[in-house]
Protein backbone atom coordinates (compact mmCIF):
# COMPACT_ATOMS: atom_id res chain seq x y z
CA UNK A 1 0.00 0.00 0.00
CA UNK A 2 1.23 3.41 -0.45
CA UNK A 3 2.31 5.38 2.53
CA UNK A 4 1.87 9.11 2.02
CA UNK A 5 3.08 12.25 3.51
CA UNK A 6 0.21 13.79 5.82
CA UNK A 7 1.54 17.22 5.23
CA UNK A 8 3.77 18.99 2.63
CA UNK A 9 7.11 19.17 3.56
CA UNK A 10 10.78 17.95 2.81
CA UNK A 11 11.99 14.36 3.73
CA UNK A 12 15.24 14.56 5.62
CA UNK A 13 15.87 10.92 6.24
CA UNK A 14 14.81 7.47 4.79
CA UNK A 15 15.60 4.67 7.59
CA UNK A 16 14.72 1.80 5.38
CA UNK A 17 15.68 0.28 1.91
CA UNK A 18 14.12 -2.02 -0.67
CA UNK A 19 13.00 -5.75 0.34
CA UNK A 20 12.88 -4.48 4.12
CA UNK A 21 10.45 -6.04 6.15
CA UNK A 22 8.41 -3.54 8.35
CA UNK A 23 6.18 -3.73 11.52
CA UNK A 24 3.26 -1.63 12.21
CA UNK A 25 4.16 2.00 13.33
CA UNK A 26 7.60 1.35 12.36
CA UNK A 27 9.74 4.36 11.51
CA UNK A 28 10.00 4.38 7.27
CA UNK A 29 11.22 8.17 7.31
CA UNK A 30 11.62 11.31 8.75
CA UNK A 31 9.99 14.79 7.33
CA UNK A 32 9.91 18.02 8.49
CA UNK A 33 7.36 20.97 7.91
CA UNK A 34 7.54 24.13 9.08
CA UNK A 35 10.58 23.26 11.29
CA UNK A 36 8.79 20.23 12.93
CA UNK A 37 10.48 16.55 12.70
CA UNK A 38 7.87 14.25 11.54
CA UNK A 39 8.25 10.98 11.86
CA UNK A 40 6.72 8.63 8.63
CA UNK A 41 5.14 5.53 10.06
CA UNK A 42 4.26 2.40 8.51
CA UNK A 43 0.40 1.78 9.20
CA UNK A 44 0.89 -2.06 8.17
CA UNK A 45 3.43 -5.03 8.54
CA UNK A 46 4.77 -5.29 5.23
CA UNK A 47 7.50 -5.62 2.98
CA UNK A 48 9.37 -2.00 1.52
CA UNK A 49 8.76 -2.29 -2.36
CA UNK B 1 31.38 68.19 39.35
CA UNK B 2 29.08 70.28 37.03
CA UNK B 3 31.31 70.65 34.27
CA UNK B 4 31.57 66.76 34.14
CA UNK B 5 27.48 66.17 33.93
CA UNK B 6 27.49 68.83 31.55
CA UNK B 7 29.93 66.82 29.34
CA UNK B 8 28.08 63.65 29.96
CA UNK B 9 24.31 64.34 29.75
CA UNK B 10 23.07 60.68 29.86
CA UNK B 11 24.52 60.54 33.24
CA UNK B 12 24.21 64.58 34.30
CA UNK B 13 20.51 64.61 33.26
CA UNK B 14 19.98 61.75 35.71
CA UNK B 15 20.10 64.30 38.04
CA UNK B 16 17.72 67.01 36.44
CA UNK B 17 14.66 64.76 36.34
CA UNK B 18 12.34 63.74 38.91
CA UNK B 19 13.50 61.24 40.93
CA UNK B 20 10.69 58.57 39.79
CA UNK B 21 11.86 59.23 36.29
CA UNK B 22 14.93 58.28 36.92
CA UNK B 23 14.28 55.13 38.82
CA UNK B 24 12.06 54.23 35.80
CA UNK B 25 14.75 55.00 33.64
CA UNK B 26 16.98 52.42 34.77
CA UNK B 27 14.44 50.16 35.02
CA UNK B 28 13.89 50.38 31.54
CA UNK B 29 17.62 49.88 30.56
CA UNK B 30 17.38 46.98 32.51
CA UNK B 31 14.68 45.49 31.07
CA UNK B 32 15.86 46.30 27.78
CA UNK B 33 18.67 44.40 28.23
CA UNK B 34 17.22 42.00 29.60
CA UNK B 35 14.52 41.64 26.77
CA UNK B 36 17.38 41.63 23.80
CA UNK B 37 19.38 38.76 26.23
CA UNK B 38 16.26 36.37 26.57
CA UNK B 39 15.33 37.60 22.67
CA UNK B 40 19.39 36.24 22.04
CA UNK B 41 18.21 33.00 24.11
CA UNK B 42 15.33 32.14 21.77
CA UNK B 43 13.73 31.96 25.30
CA UNK B 44 11.15 35.35 23.81
CA UNK B 45 10.64 35.82 20.13
CA UNK B 46 14.17 37.09 18.46
CA UNK B 47 12.38 38.76 15.91
CA UNK B 48 11.08 41.55 18.03
CA UNK B 49 12.67 41.39 21.56
CA UNK B 50 16.05 41.73 20.11
CA UNK B 51 15.75 45.10 18.22
CA UNK B 52 13.33 46.19 21.36
CA UNK B 53 15.53 45.84 23.98
CA UNK B 54 18.07 47.15 22.99
CA UNK B 55 16.67 50.42 21.12
CA UNK B 56 15.00 50.61 24.78
CA UNK B 57 18.01 50.54 26.67
CA UNK B 58 19.63 52.88 24.13
CA UNK B 59 16.93 55.40 24.37
CA UNK B 60 16.68 55.66 28.22
CA UNK B 61 20.48 55.75 27.75
CA UNK B 62 20.93 58.22 26.07
CA UNK B 63 18.96 61.26 27.28
CA UNK B 64 20.59 64.54 27.28
CA UNK B 65 19.78 68.33 27.36
CA UNK B 66 17.68 69.86 24.48
CA UNK B 67 18.80 73.10 22.76
CA UNK B 68 15.32 74.40 24.50
CA UNK B 69 16.24 73.72 27.62
CA UNK B 70 13.77 70.34 28.30
CA UNK B 71 15.23 67.21 28.45
CA UNK B 72 14.94 64.58 25.45
CA UNK B 73 16.78 61.98 23.04
CA UNK B 74 17.67 61.98 19.40
CA UNK B 75 15.35 58.96 18.25
CA UNK B 76 11.54 60.01 18.47
CA UNK B 77 9.59 63.09 19.87
CA UNK B 78 6.67 61.24 20.04
CA UNK B 79 4.90 64.34 21.57
CA UNK B 80 5.66 66.77 18.31
CA UNK B 81 1.67 67.67 16.88
CA UNK B 82 2.29 70.73 15.54
CA UNK B 83 3.09 70.42 11.50
CA UNK B 84 5.93 72.45 11.23
CA UNK B 85 7.07 70.78 14.24
CA UNK B 86 6.71 67.70 13.28
CA UNK B 87 8.46 68.67 9.74
CA UNK B 88 11.71 70.03 11.65
CA UNK B 89 12.14 67.17 13.84
CA UNK B 90 12.39 64.86 11.41
CA UNK B 91 14.71 66.51 10.01
CA UNK B 92 16.53 66.01 13.56
CA UNK B 93 15.53 62.88 15.26
CA UNK B 94 16.47 59.89 13.05
CA UNK B 95 13.68 57.44 13.88
CA UNK B 96 10.65 60.68 13.67
CA UNK B 97 9.83 59.89 9.85
CA UNK B 98 9.62 56.16 10.99
CA UNK B 99 7.24 56.98 13.28
CA UNK B 100 5.02 59.52 12.22
CA UNK B 101 5.02 58.22 8.32
CA UNK B 102 4.70 54.52 9.00
CA UNK B 103 3.34 53.94 12.86
CA UNK B 104 0.70 57.13 13.84
CA UNK B 105 -1.38 55.65 10.25
CA UNK B 106 -1.04 51.87 10.90
CA UNK B 107 1.15 51.60 8.05
CA UNK B 108 3.47 49.26 9.89
CA UNK B 109 1.17 47.29 11.34
CA UNK B 110 -0.85 46.59 7.95
CA UNK B 111 3.37 45.42 6.56
CA UNK B 112 3.95 43.05 9.03
CA UNK B 113 -0.30 41.90 8.24
CA UNK B 114 0.81 41.58 4.45
CA UNK B 115 3.93 39.20 5.58
CA UNK B 116 1.56 37.07 7.47
CA UNK B 117 -0.71 36.54 4.92
CA UNK B 118 1.71 35.80 2.20
CA UNK B 119 3.02 32.91 4.71
CA UNK B 120 -0.69 31.93 5.19
CA UNK B 121 -1.36 28.54 3.11
CA UNK B 122 -5.24 28.99 2.92
CA UNK B 123 -6.21 25.22 1.67
CA UNK B 124 -5.57 23.87 5.66
CA UNK B 125 -8.85 26.07 6.48
CA UNK B 126 -10.13 23.80 4.05
CA UNK B 127 -9.46 21.12 5.24
CA UNK B 128 -12.31 20.98 8.18
CA UNK B 129 -13.54 24.73 7.75
CA UNK B 130 -16.71 24.41 10.38
CA UNK B 131 -14.28 23.17 13.47
CA UNK B 132 -11.52 25.93 12.18
CA UNK B 133 -14.25 28.57 12.17
CA UNK B 134 -15.71 27.12 15.42
CA UNK B 135 -12.35 26.97 17.43
CA UNK B 136 -11.40 30.01 16.24
CA UNK B 137 -14.62 31.87 17.26
CA UNK B 138 -14.49 30.33 21.17
CA UNK B 139 -11.03 31.39 21.13
CA UNK B 140 -12.33 35.09 20.60
CA UNK B 141 -13.64 34.70 24.33
CA UNK B 142 -10.54 36.54 25.99
CA UNK B 143 -11.12 39.42 23.96
CA UNK B 144 -14.93 40.39 24.74
CA UNK B 145 -13.94 38.86 28.29
CA UNK B 146 -11.32 41.23 28.78
CA UNK B 147 -13.78 44.03 27.53
CA UNK B 148 -16.39 43.59 29.61
CA UNK B 149 -13.81 43.40 32.71
CA UNK B 150 -12.13 46.25 31.62
CA UNK B 151 -14.91 48.26 31.62
CA UNK B 152 -16.79 47.16 34.60
CA UNK B 153 -14.26 45.80 36.97
CA UNK B 154 -11.24 48.17 36.09
CA UNK B 155 -13.24 51.62 34.99
CA UNK B 156 -11.55 52.13 31.57
CA UNK B 157 -13.30 54.02 28.65
CA UNK B 158 -14.71 51.26 26.56
CA UNK B 159 -12.37 52.77 23.73
CA UNK B 160 -9.24 51.68 26.16
CA UNK B 161 -10.67 48.60 27.10
CA UNK B 162 -11.09 47.35 23.69
CA UNK B 163 -7.71 48.04 22.57
CA UNK B 164 -6.39 46.26 25.26
CA UNK B 165 -8.87 43.41 24.58
CA UNK B 166 -7.52 43.13 21.32
CA UNK B 167 -4.85 41.21 22.89
CA UNK B 168 -7.00 38.18 23.41
CA UNK B 169 -7.28 37.69 19.55
CA UNK B 170 -3.32 37.14 19.63
CA UNK B 171 -2.16 39.24 16.85
CA UNK B 172 0.57 41.95 17.11
CA UNK B 173 -0.58 43.96 14.10
CA UNK B 174 -4.36 43.73 14.78
CA UNK B 175 -3.31 44.90 18.20
CA UNK B 176 -2.00 48.28 17.03
CA UNK B 177 -4.27 48.88 14.85
CA UNK B 178 -6.75 48.60 17.20
CA UNK B 179 -5.21 50.42 20.17
CA UNK B 180 -4.12 53.37 17.37
CA UNK B 181 -7.65 53.67 16.39
CA UNK B 182 -9.33 53.60 20.09
CA UNK B 183 -6.71 54.76 22.75
CA UNK B 184 -4.02 56.61 20.76
CA UNK B 185 -2.40 57.58 24.45
CA UNK B 186 -1.82 54.06 25.80
CA UNK B 187 -0.86 52.68 21.74
CA UNK B 188 2.56 52.46 23.46
CA UNK B 189 2.10 50.50 26.49
CA UNK B 190 -0.17 48.34 25.39
CA UNK B 191 1.64 47.26 22.01
CA UNK B 192 4.80 46.62 24.23
CA UNK B 193 3.20 44.40 26.67
CA UNK B 194 1.11 43.05 23.76
CA UNK B 195 4.04 41.68 21.99
CA UNK B 196 5.58 40.62 25.42
CA UNK B 197 2.99 38.47 26.68
CA UNK B 198 2.59 36.91 22.63
CA UNK B 199 6.05 35.62 23.45
CA UNK B 200 5.55 34.25 26.51
CA UNK B 201 2.62 32.61 25.53
CA UNK B 202 5.16 29.59 23.63
CA UNK B 203 5.94 29.34 28.30
CA UNK B 204 2.79 29.17 29.31
CA UNK B 205 0.26 27.71 26.72
CA UNK B 206 1.31 23.99 26.81
CA UNK B 207 0.70 24.23 30.89
CA UNK B 208 -2.96 25.34 29.93
CA UNK B 209 -3.12 22.48 27.21
CA UNK B 210 -2.06 19.93 30.10
CA UNK B 211 -3.92 21.21 32.40
CA UNK B 212 -7.46 21.29 30.50
CA UNK B 213 -7.11 18.57 28.20
CA UNK B 214 -6.06 14.53 29.85
CA UNK B 215 -3.33 12.66 28.54
CA UNK B 216 -5.14 10.22 26.76
CA UNK B 217 -6.79 12.95 24.54
CA UNK B 218 -3.92 15.11 23.56
CA UNK B 219 -2.50 12.13 21.22
CA UNK B 220 -5.51 11.37 19.16
CA UNK B 221 -4.56 11.36 15.74
CA UNK B 222 -6.60 12.70 12.37
CA UNK B 223 -6.57 11.34 9.15
CA UNK B 224 -8.01 14.28 7.56
CA UNK B 225 -8.38 14.75 3.47
CA UNK B 226 -6.63 18.50 2.67
CA UNK B 227 -8.76 18.92 -0.32
CA UNK B 228 -6.56 20.04 -3.69
CA UNK B 229 -8.30 22.89 -3.95
CA UNK B 230 -7.68 24.43 -7.79
CA UNK B 231 -5.28 28.09 -6.98
CA UNK B 232 -8.03 29.28 -9.51
CA UNK B 233 -11.02 28.63 -6.44
CA UNK B 234 -8.22 29.54 -3.68
CA UNK B 235 -7.20 32.86 -5.70
CA UNK B 236 -10.99 33.53 -5.98
CA UNK B 237 -12.69 33.00 -2.75
CA UNK B 238 -9.59 34.88 -1.56
CA UNK B 239 -10.27 37.90 -3.23
CA UNK B 240 -13.91 38.13 -2.88
CA UNK B 241 -13.84 37.24 1.14
CA UNK B 242 -11.41 40.58 1.08
CA UNK B 243 -14.34 42.74 -0.44
CA UNK B 244 -16.79 41.27 1.64
CA UNK B 245 -15.04 41.92 5.25
CA UNK B 246 -13.82 45.03 4.00
CA UNK B 247 -18.01 46.16 2.42
CA UNK B 248 -18.87 45.47 5.80
CA UNK B 249 -16.10 46.91 8.03
CA UNK B 250 -14.60 49.84 6.55
CA UNK B 251 -12.81 50.94 9.50
CA UNK B 252 -10.49 47.97 9.62
CA UNK B 253 -10.09 47.69 5.29
CA UNK B 254 -6.85 48.41 5.60
CA UNK B 255 -5.65 45.58 7.59
CA UNK B 256 -7.82 43.61 6.26
CA UNK B 257 -6.59 44.11 2.54
CA UNK B 258 -2.90 43.95 3.72
CA UNK B 259 -3.81 40.39 5.12
CA UNK B 260 -5.78 39.01 2.03
CA UNK B 261 -3.59 41.26 -0.30
CA UNK B 262 -0.60 38.89 1.00
CA UNK B 263 -2.83 35.47 0.44
CA UNK B 264 -3.87 36.89 -2.70
CA UNK B 265 -0.33 37.16 -4.07
CA UNK B 266 0.78 33.82 -2.71
CA UNK B 267 -1.80 31.99 -4.69
CA UNK B 268 -0.81 34.10 -7.86
CA UNK B 269 2.30 32.64 -7.67
CA UNK B 270 3.59 36.05 -8.17
CA UNK B 271 7.25 35.11 -7.01
CA UNK B 272 8.44 38.73 -7.01
CA UNK B 273 6.08 39.75 -5.22
CA UNK B 274 5.75 36.87 -2.61
CA UNK B 275 9.40 37.59 -2.01
CA UNK B 276 8.80 40.86 -1.07
CA UNK B 277 6.06 40.66 1.10
CA UNK B 278 7.21 37.68 2.58
CA UNK B 279 10.83 38.81 2.87
CA UNK B 280 11.68 42.20 2.03
CA UNK B 281 8.71 44.54 3.71
CA UNK B 282 7.63 41.40 6.52
CA UNK B 283 11.16 42.03 7.77
CA UNK B 284 12.19 45.58 7.37
CA UNK B 285 8.67 46.37 8.84
CA UNK B 286 9.10 44.22 12.28
CA UNK B 287 12.35 44.99 12.76
CA UNK B 288 11.37 48.89 12.55
CA UNK B 289 8.40 47.62 14.87
CA UNK B 290 10.73 46.33 17.75
CA UNK B 291 13.24 49.50 17.05
CA UNK B 292 10.57 52.30 17.15
CA UNK B 293 8.15 50.22 20.43
CA UNK B 294 11.46 50.10 22.10
CA UNK B 295 12.49 53.64 21.23
CA UNK B 296 9.22 54.69 22.37
CA UNK B 297 9.60 53.55 25.67
CA UNK B 298 11.06 56.53 27.34
CA UNK B 299 10.82 56.74 31.73
CA UNK B 300 7.65 58.87 31.37
CA UNK B 301 5.42 57.45 28.98
CA UNK B 302 6.06 54.17 30.57
CA UNK B 303 5.10 55.91 33.90
CA UNK B 304 1.26 56.03 33.13
CA UNK B 305 -0.79 54.44 35.92
CA UNK B 306 -2.51 52.56 33.64
CA UNK B 307 0.05 50.28 32.91
CA UNK B 308 -0.67 47.76 35.62
CA UNK B 309 -3.90 47.47 34.45
CA UNK B 310 -2.59 46.31 31.30
CA UNK B 311 -0.71 44.14 32.38
CA UNK B 312 -3.21 42.50 34.20
CA UNK B 313 -6.16 42.94 31.52
CA UNK B 314 -3.75 41.60 28.69
CA UNK B 315 -1.97 38.16 30.50
CA UNK B 316 -6.55 37.90 31.84
CA UNK B 317 -6.73 37.97 28.00
CA UNK B 318 -4.84 35.92 26.48
CA UNK B 319 -5.14 33.14 29.59
CA UNK B 320 -9.26 32.88 28.45
CA UNK B 321 -8.46 32.76 24.84
CA UNK B 322 -6.13 29.84 25.25
CA UNK B 323 -9.07 28.58 27.54
CA UNK B 324 -11.72 29.58 25.08
CA UNK B 325 -10.38 27.81 22.25
CA UNK B 326 -9.47 24.86 24.41
CA UNK B 327 -13.17 24.54 25.02
CA UNK B 328 -13.75 25.01 21.70
CA UNK B 329 -11.49 21.76 20.61
CA UNK B 330 -13.72 20.11 23.40
CA UNK B 331 -16.96 20.89 21.69
CA UNK B 332 -15.67 19.93 18.52
CA UNK B 333 -14.57 16.43 19.81
CA UNK B 334 -17.66 15.43 21.10
CA UNK B 335 -19.63 16.94 18.23
CA UNK B 336 -17.07 14.37 16.12
CA UNK B 337 -17.25 11.18 18.39
CA UNK B 338 -21.02 11.59 17.62
CA UNK B 339 -20.54 10.82 14.34
CA UNK B 340 -17.91 8.21 14.75
CA UNK B 341 -14.83 10.23 13.47
CA UNK B 342 -11.31 11.70 15.35
CA UNK B 343 -10.78 15.14 16.84
CA UNK B 344 -7.91 15.80 18.78
CA UNK B 345 -9.32 18.88 21.21
CA UNK B 346 -5.91 20.12 21.60
CA UNK B 347 -6.57 21.86 18.25
CA UNK B 348 -8.25 24.32 20.00
CA UNK B 349 -5.54 26.17 21.73
CA UNK B 350 -4.14 26.77 17.61
CA UNK B 351 -7.64 29.32 17.48
CA UNK B 352 -5.87 31.68 19.01
CA UNK B 353 -4.04 32.87 16.35
CA UNK B 354 -0.47 33.31 17.04
CA UNK B 355 0.43 31.99 13.78
CA UNK B 356 2.28 29.45 13.51
CA UNK B 357 3.48 29.51 17.05
CA UNK B 358 -0.09 27.61 18.67
CA UNK B 359 -0.43 25.66 15.67
CA UNK B 360 3.00 24.12 16.49
CA UNK B 361 2.18 24.11 19.91
CA UNK B 362 -0.57 21.88 18.93
CA UNK B 363 1.48 19.34 17.34
CA UNK B 364 3.88 19.46 19.70
CA UNK B 365 1.92 18.89 22.64
CA UNK B 366 0.21 15.82 20.47
CA UNK B 367 3.14 14.64 19.26
CA UNK B 368 4.18 14.28 23.31
CA UNK B 369 1.99 11.70 23.75
CA UNK B 370 1.63 9.51 20.07
CA UNK B 371 4.87 10.70 18.07
CA UNK B 372 2.84 9.91 15.20
CA UNK B 373 0.02 12.02 15.29
CA UNK B 374 0.06 14.95 12.57
CA UNK B 375 -2.57 17.40 13.40
CA UNK B 376 -1.06 20.38 12.03
CA UNK B 377 -2.57 20.97 9.05
CA UNK B 378 -5.88 20.67 11.01
CA UNK B 379 -4.20 23.22 13.70
CA UNK B 380 -3.44 25.44 11.16
CA UNK B 381 -6.53 25.90 9.27
CA UNK B 382 -7.77 26.76 13.12
CA UNK B 383 -5.26 29.59 13.50
CA UNK B 384 -5.74 31.12 10.07
CA UNK B 385 -9.49 31.00 10.90
CA UNK B 386 -8.20 32.96 14.09
CA UNK B 387 -6.60 35.26 12.20
CA UNK B 388 -10.07 36.16 10.69
CA UNK B 389 -11.74 36.25 13.74
CA UNK B 390 -9.65 38.45 15.38
CA UNK B 391 -9.67 40.62 12.22
CA UNK B 392 -13.53 40.74 12.21
CA UNK B 393 -13.70 41.34 15.95
CA UNK B 394 -10.88 44.52 16.01
CA UNK B 395 -13.24 45.95 12.88
CA UNK B 396 -16.13 45.79 14.98
CA UNK B 397 -14.62 47.12 17.97
CA UNK B 398 -13.22 49.91 16.34
CA UNK B 399 -16.65 50.24 14.04
CA UNK B 400 -19.33 49.95 17.37
CA UNK B 401 -17.38 51.19 20.11
CA UNK B 402 -17.78 54.77 19.34
CA UNK B 403 -21.67 54.28 19.50
CA UNK B 404 -20.99 53.23 23.07
CA UNK B 405 -18.50 55.49 24.35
Amino acid sequence: MEVKARIPGKVISISVKEGDAVKTRAVLAVMEAMKMEQPVASPVDGVVK
Amino acid sequence: MEILLQLFPGIGTFFEMDPLISIARVALIVLGFFLAYFGFKRTLEPLIMVPMGISMMAVNAGIMFLNSGAIGNMFVDPLASDAVEIVNIMQVNFLQPIYNLTFSNGLIACLVFMGIGARSEISYLLAKPWSSMIIAIFAELGTFVTLVAGVMAFGLPPGSAAAVASIGGADGPMVLFTSLMLAPELFVPISIIAYLYLSLTYGGYPFLIKLFIPKKYRGIDMYVDVPQVSQRSKFVFIVVSCFILCLLLPVASPLIFSFFIGMAVKEAEIGKYTELLEEGLSYFATFFLGVVLGVLCEASTILNPTVLTILILGIMALAVSAIGGLLGGWVMYWWHKHRGLDFNPVIGIAGVSCVPTTAKLAQHAAMDENPFAMILPVAMGANISGVFTSAIAAGIFVSTIHLIG
